[in-house]
């Protein structure tokens, strides 16, 4: 369990983490998110003291992170790929890791082992791909087999493949009764990894709750419908209470129904339905929502464009050519 | 104990650090088996030509400064301190480690190069018949070279720590001694007052290491020892004070 209380660092006149308290439990996943400029890395290097905050403490099982004798028995981190010697081997970096810590030569060939980085631990780092530092980064985490395990945008960097071993690998290591924190921009893993949230925006925290809750509380589910009579439809929902927009396909987008309703409304009205499905909110129109006000770095905006069409049959794909 | 060997381990699996330590081996080494070769039958005045053999070292001990610079300032260079804090959290654990780490590598590098290039120079005087006497002056030099050697290395890592730039840290340690404090002497001796040269502090320093003391417009070996200890050890204060409150 990870207890952040109070939390507040500034950089000169900035305040990068203000006032930041929340709690992650052990064997849940949670995500840490909040848009770029939020304070989510400062915020993991406070928590382990590589940053000195203002005010405010962390405690991992109850103790701060500057008490441990073997911390990396206590709590793993992967903050940053780059985190090595250039000139260093992949195995020699773990290797003084683990000598600093104690822990026993053996382990230092599990962990490669476990994150396939084996046959090529003896390069240097600086020939590594951010892939493979990655990998590395997460190696060093595990190093002590703590309890506790911190990640900040552990996805950067790999392959499909990779970014679909990591999810399961950290199901797995919350499933063991770990505690597991996730920093991620990429909303579409952590909606697939996380059980809980903690968002942040400039610093402040807006939400610590539930993934279910959170999107619950920031985005309703609507129902999409198409139909030829889309005009008359629209109007017939609009009497039963529904609120109606274009969906941007062509459809309608309505909230405030079910499907069922919408349904029998048109039916009641004689429009034809060519398809009715209920559309689940998805974390990243949550965050959008919750985070829309928070954003410091925004770029030019665009009209929204439609979804690439499925590929038409009888056409010809020729998939490119990929070498690693 | 963990400490130490964890940073030793770092220090030998980097080719900078071994590529140094190597030059700065063959140089001390090298220097002294020339000087053995051809200084005059006569020696020069009061110095004695195994005394003279030791020049060598004088480049090695700023080669080994920057050995001791890159042992935290190459840290800082690679973005590793982060790693390392997150395994060391308690940083004047690890400071100390880096600190008795530079001291046992400057002292064990000085007593191999210097105890060798005596060695050589010593089978080198006596096939050019001539009798080297191995005397107390060559073993205050010896000592005083050990001294300067830990010093200096932790001057180096102080520095590095002040300013965790490698380059920049580099650039002082190598150019305080060789230009500002020559500057320097030039500046005290145009406004009357050469005398207090003998204060600057990697001139007192240096006598630990050279050989005719007595002059008055230095420092004794000894004393000037004493107050470049002094210097290391005020900066190794100050430099501990700022790594546990700075961010890493």
């Amino acid at each position: 369990m990870i207890e952040v209380s109070r939390l507040t660092k500034s950089f000169a006149k900035r305040v990068a983490v203000d006032d930041l308290s929340f709690t992650v439990q052990a064997g849940r996943v949670t995500g840490f998110l909040g848009p770029n400029g939020s304070g989510k890395s400062t915020t993991m290097r406070c928590m382990l003291d590589l940053d000195r905050p203002d005010v405010g403490t962390v405690r991992f099982a109850g103790q701060p992170f500057s008490d441990f004798k073997r911390p990396l028995s206590e709590v793993g981190a992967v903050l940053d790929a780059g985190y090595a010697h250039p000139g260093r081997s992949g195995r020699n970096h773990l290797r003084y890791l683990a000598v600093s810590n104690g822990l026993p030569a053996s382990r230092v060939d599990a962990v490669l082992d476990l994150v396939g980085l084996s046959e090529v631990a003896n390069r240097r780092h600086g020939t590594y791909s951010l892939g493979m530092k990655q990998r590395l980064g997460l190696a060093a985490a595990l190093l002590g087999d703590p309890p506790i395990l911190l990640f900040d945008e552990p996805m950067n960097g790999l392959d499909p493949e990779g970014i679909r071993w990591m999810r399961q690998f950290l199901r797995f290591l919350s499933a063991e009764g770990r505690t597991v924190l996730v920093s991620s921009h990429l909303l579409s893993e952590m909606d697939q990894t996380a059980d809980d949230l903690v968002v942040i925006g400039q610093g402040r925290l807006i939400a610590a709750d539930s993934m279910a809750t959170f999107i619950a509380a920031n985005v309703r589910a609507w129902v999409s419908v198409s139909t030829p009579q889309a005009s008359e439809l629209a109007v017939a929902l609009g009497n039963r209470g529904g609120l109606v927009s274009p969906d941007g396909g062509g459809g309608l987008r309505v909230e405030g129904l079910t499907a069922a309703q919408v349904g029998e409304t048109a039916f009641a009205s004689g429009a034809v339905l060519h398809s009715l499905s209920t559309q689940q909110a998805s974390l990243e129109e949550a965050f959008m929502q919750a985070t829309g006000s928070s954003v410091e770095f925004r770029g030019q905006a665009f009209p929204e464009a439609p979804a690439p069409s499925a590929p038409v049959a009888g056409s010809t794909w020729a998939a490119p050519e990929c070498r690693s | 104990m963990k400490l130490l060997s964890a940073e030793w381990l770092k220090i030998r699996t980097v080719i900078s650090t071994k590529v140094l330590l190597i030059i700065a081996f063959g140089l001390t080494l090298v220097v002294g088996c020339l000087v053995a070769a051809n200084v005059g039958i006569d020696p020069l005045g009061d110095f004695d030509p195994l005394v003279l053999s030791l020049t060598g070292g004088s480049i090695a001990v700023t080669l080994l400064g920057v050995v001791s610079v890159l042992c935290m300032a190459g840290e800082y260079r690679s973005q590793s301190i982060r790693a390392t804090l997150a395994a060391v959290p308690q940083r004047s654990r690890l400071f100390a480690a880096k600190a008795v780490l530079v001291v046992l590598l400057n002292v064990g590098f000085a007593a191999l190069a210097l105890g060798l290039t005596t060695g050589l120079a010593w089978v080198i005087l006596i096939a050019r018949g001539q009798a080297p006497e191995f005397g107390n002056e060559h073993i205050a030099t010896l000592g005083g070279g050990l001294i300067l050697f830990a010093l200096h290395g932790l001057v180096g890592l102080a520095i590095a720590t002040l300013i965790r730039n490698a380059a920049a840290a580099i650039c002082l340690l190598v150019l305080w001694p060789l230009l500002f404090e020559g500057l320097a002497s030039v500046m005290l001796g145009l406004v009357k007052v050469p005398e207090l040269s003998k204060f600057l502090p990697f001139s007192a320093g240096a006598q630990l290491f050279l050989q005719n003391q007595g002059a008055e417009d230095v420092m004794s070996r000894w004393s000037g020892g004493l107050y470049f200890a002094g210097f290391a050890a005020v900066l190794c204060a100050a430099a501990l004070w700022l790594f546990n409150r700075r961010d890493a």
